[in-house]
């Protein structure tokens, strides 16, 4: 029966298929204004009052609010993953900081010495599913604590966790770009087939957006290169456009991807200021003296840095632990296959064992081209099979000791 | 995320998830709310059977109750339209049926429009209903087209929404703007680009966010807790009660469909290699057989993971398997026996 589907089967792309965004068709007509609801700009919100420190006047008590500063770091999907954010909000619940601070530090493109240059630590992916799980992890288990974002830099899908935020600072100098990695997901030729994937993942990834309160039009423009986005004030309020004419123009290109530098997206309204450090940032918000919320293990650092360096060493570990056990294994069967099939399986007991346990770890280990757990149980499921055989021809010295079979699909006449 | 000066939220429901047996659901007199999630592929983890179940668990405590059904797929299957159809139409025909959406792509999107009332999370997505063949690369299928369209712009009609909507989330060639009454409010949606606010263009594929599906009034509201649903919804508290029946149909199914799914690896790795080591065709024999057992067993449970997820053959082939191996079994064991 042929199969028909209404499936968004684009989300199943390989991991590993980072690609160069691709180029607009400058044959395409442009594309139309969005019709969300009029921007109602944040940046030209008046400030609101900041929170006040219980007894900040009483001469005993702890100087200023305690905040929790928990950091995401590294590569979008693997350092910066689920596990660690559950990690962050259970540690959170239970010190009780006055104000959390999400500091977001990633990039799939790095500024090199002449140009960009591609992450060689690895890139980012994106897993809608799991990656709205962390957000309502945040949102809904968080409620009552104040909570900000502090990019310090973000190219890639980790833009999305920035925008998600109504209250974002950022570095001097960092970006909120590379969203047009989002165009990887759409990347077919059937121009029908495009149109629905490409308006399902963008709608999907706009999703960050709107927890954010920013306006679509803003996301669409960074992940769709056709579509140009310039702003305008209407008032006290800025006015999103999905064309060229408005008094800012943020993106005029047909071909480019909207991005966005610090000065630009406080300019716009979309980061409330810049900050340099720490103290910059808590004095923004109107407290001179603050307190870390520091690590139970290390009082020198703070707990939630003292988390994501734990998780990040972790996953690396068993990661790390996985491969040099495949390569270990590789080896010995390329130097003698039938005399290490019992190392090698061994190896790859202990390599399944691992990535089972660890989400992360067996993200990259699809992402750098190894064999999956099933292909790595049937394999292993073989050794058993061959070292039975071997058991038995030595029990029965001499006996053939010979598997029968394997490998055989259904249908095929018996044997 | 929540602003920094944001006040802290009410606490979360204080409404009890109950099992209650329709007869004490009728003597406290107050309606029950069932929350079915419906995640996953449509016609494989989404099927039209919860659905179907849950009618007749509300049917028990009698009209009027309130099933929401919490949508979060990227679409799949167009042979479970039908059924998905009579089962939502049949839940209508007494019951308030509510669509509360976190990603209804596609077939997702097909399914939410037979709810007359349709709720976004703030992460939202809806849309995207364009016919496409399931291989790779995926191909727009363009028999029947037409009439995928209008079927789909009916089902709109029958939720109550424009046919429009539903025409420029299959084809982008349709295109949808939209007007709206500054005094009364009313949204006049137009299969042209006349409208004040353009929704989709000749370029695009429509697929709603929760702000401008607000806006376009498609969406009632826009909520993230359960909490928050109800209260969008206009129910008071104390007037109803939470039922876990509709997750437990859910978690019911989604438990057996990943037994199944474990459980086929390993039967397979059984076929090919089970008994091998022995060098006994015998012993070989019996583990296949056994496999195939196995396998024909779990067709009866979960078919559709089987057939689609996992692409094993079909029962009929399976059997027929069988009774060749039980065949090849017999004659293994009588050489054995007149050989010994």
């Amino acid at each position: 029966m042929r199969r028909i589907a209404l499936t968004l089967a684009v989300l199943a792309l390989p991991l590993f298929a980072f690609q160069a965004p691709p180029k607009k068709d400058p044959t395409k007509p442009a594309t139309k204004p969005a019709a969300t609801k009029p921007a109602a700009t944040k940046g030209s919100t008046p400030a609101k009052a900041a929170p006040k420190p219980a007894d900040a006047t009483t001469a005993e008590a702890p100087a200023g609010p305690r905040v929790y500063v928990a950091p995401f770091k590294g590569i979008w999907g693997l350092d910066i993953h689920p596990e660690l954010c559950q990690r962050f909000v259970d540690d959170i619940k239970a010190k009780k900081p006055d104000l959390i601070v999400f500091t977001l530090d990633s990039q799939d493109l790095k500024e090199g010495f002449y140009t960009a240059e591609r992450n060689e630590d690895g890139t980012g992916f994106f897993d809608d599913d799991a990656q709205r799980r962390m957000l309502k992890l945040l949102d809904e288990e968080l409620r009552g604590t104040p909570t900000m974002m502090w990019v310090q830099d973000s190219w890639g899908f980790s833009t999305l966790l920035a925008f998600a935020f109504k209250d974002m600072y950022m570095k001097p100098g960092a970006r909120l770009d590379g969203l047009g990695r989002i165009a990887e997901r759409y990347g077919v030729e059937d121009p029908q087939v495009l149109a629905k994937f490409r308006e399902a993942v963008v709608a999907i990834a706009n999703g960050f957006f709107e927890v954010g309160g920013y306006d679509i039009m803003i996301g669409r423009a960074m992940m769709r290169p056709e579509l140009k986005l310039s702003a305008s004030w209407k008032g006290r309020d800025l006015v999103w456009s999905p064309n060229a004419d408005g008094t800012w123009l943020v993106d005029g290109s047909e071909k480019a991807f909207a991005g966005f530098k610090a000065d630009v997206a406080v300019d716009l309204g979309l980061a409330k200021a810049e900050a340099s450090d720490l103290d910059e940032l808590m004095f923004l918000q109107g407290f001179r003296e603050y307190q870390l919320v520091k690590s139970d293990g290390d009082p020198n650092l703070g707990a939630g840095e003292a988390i994501g360096d734990a998780w990040i060493k972790e996953w690396n570990r068993a990661f790390k632990d996985a491969e040099d056990k495949w390569n270990e294994a590789q080896t010995k069967l390329q130097l003698n296959a039938g005399k290490y099939a019992d190392l090698a399986k061994r190896k790859y007991e202990e390599i399944v064992d691992i990535l089972e346990k660890n989400d992360a770890a067996y993200t990259k280990w699809r992402m750098t081209r190894h064999p999956d757990l099933n292909q790595l149980k049937d394999q292993i499921e073989e050794w058993k099979q061959e070292q039975i055989a071997r058991n038995k021809a030595k029990k029965d010295q001499g006996g053939s000791g010979a598997g029968g079979g394997g490998g055989r699909g259904f249908g095929t006449p018996g044997g | 995320m929540a602003p920094t000066q944001a006040p802290p939220r009410e606490a979360e429901s204080s409404v009890a998830e109950t099992g209650a047996s329709p007869k004490e659901a009728k003597s406290s007199g107050k309606k029950q709310v069932f929350v079915l999630p419906l995640e996953g592929m449509v016609g494989v983890q989404l099927r039209a059977k919860e659905m179907q179940a849950l009618r007749e668990i509300a049917d028990e405590h009698g009209n009027g109750q309130i099933i929401i059904l919490k949508i979060n797929s990227n679409g799949g299957l167009v042979l479970e339209t039908e059924a998905i159809q009579k089962a939502l139409l049949g839940i209508r025909e007494n019951h308030r049926l509510v669509a509360w959406i976190e990603k209804a792509i596609s077939g997702g999107a097909f399914t939410a429009f037979y709810a007359q009332e349709i709720y976004f999370m703030k992460t939202g997505a809806l849309g995207s209903i364009t016919r496409i063949s399931g291989g790779s690369p995926s191909k727009w299928i363009e028999e029947g087209a037409q009439d995928w369209e209008d079927g789909v712009a009916r089902t709109c009609e029958i939720g109550g929404y424009s046919p429009y909507l539903g025409r420029a989330m299959v084809h982008y060639e349709d295109l949808l703007s939209y007007d709206r009454d500054p005094e009364t409010g009313k949204v006049t949606f137009y299969p042209t680009l006349e409208g004040e606010f353009v929704l989709s263009d000749a370029n695009e594929n429509l697929c709603l966010n929760a702000s401008n599906a607000l806006a376009c009034g498609f969406s009632k509201g826009t909520a993230d807790t359960l909490d928050e649903l109800l209260e969008e919804m206009g129910l008071q508290k104390g007037q109803y009660e939470i039922s876990s029946k509709g997750v437990e149909l859910f978690k019911k199914w989604k438990q057996t469909g990943e037994r199944a799914d474990a459980e086929v690896s390993k039967l397979i790795r059984q076929y090919r290699l089970g008994g091998t080591g022995t060098g006994d065709g015998i012993v070989v024999l019996r583990k296949r057989i056994d496999a195939i057992q196995k396998l024909i067993d779990l067709w009866k449970r979960a078919p559709e993971i089987l057939q689609w997820e996992r692409g094993v053959p079909p029962v009929e082939q399976l059997e027929r398997e069988l009774l060749s191996l039980q065949e090849q079994l017999k004659q293994a064991q009588d050489a054995r026996k007149n050989g010994s």
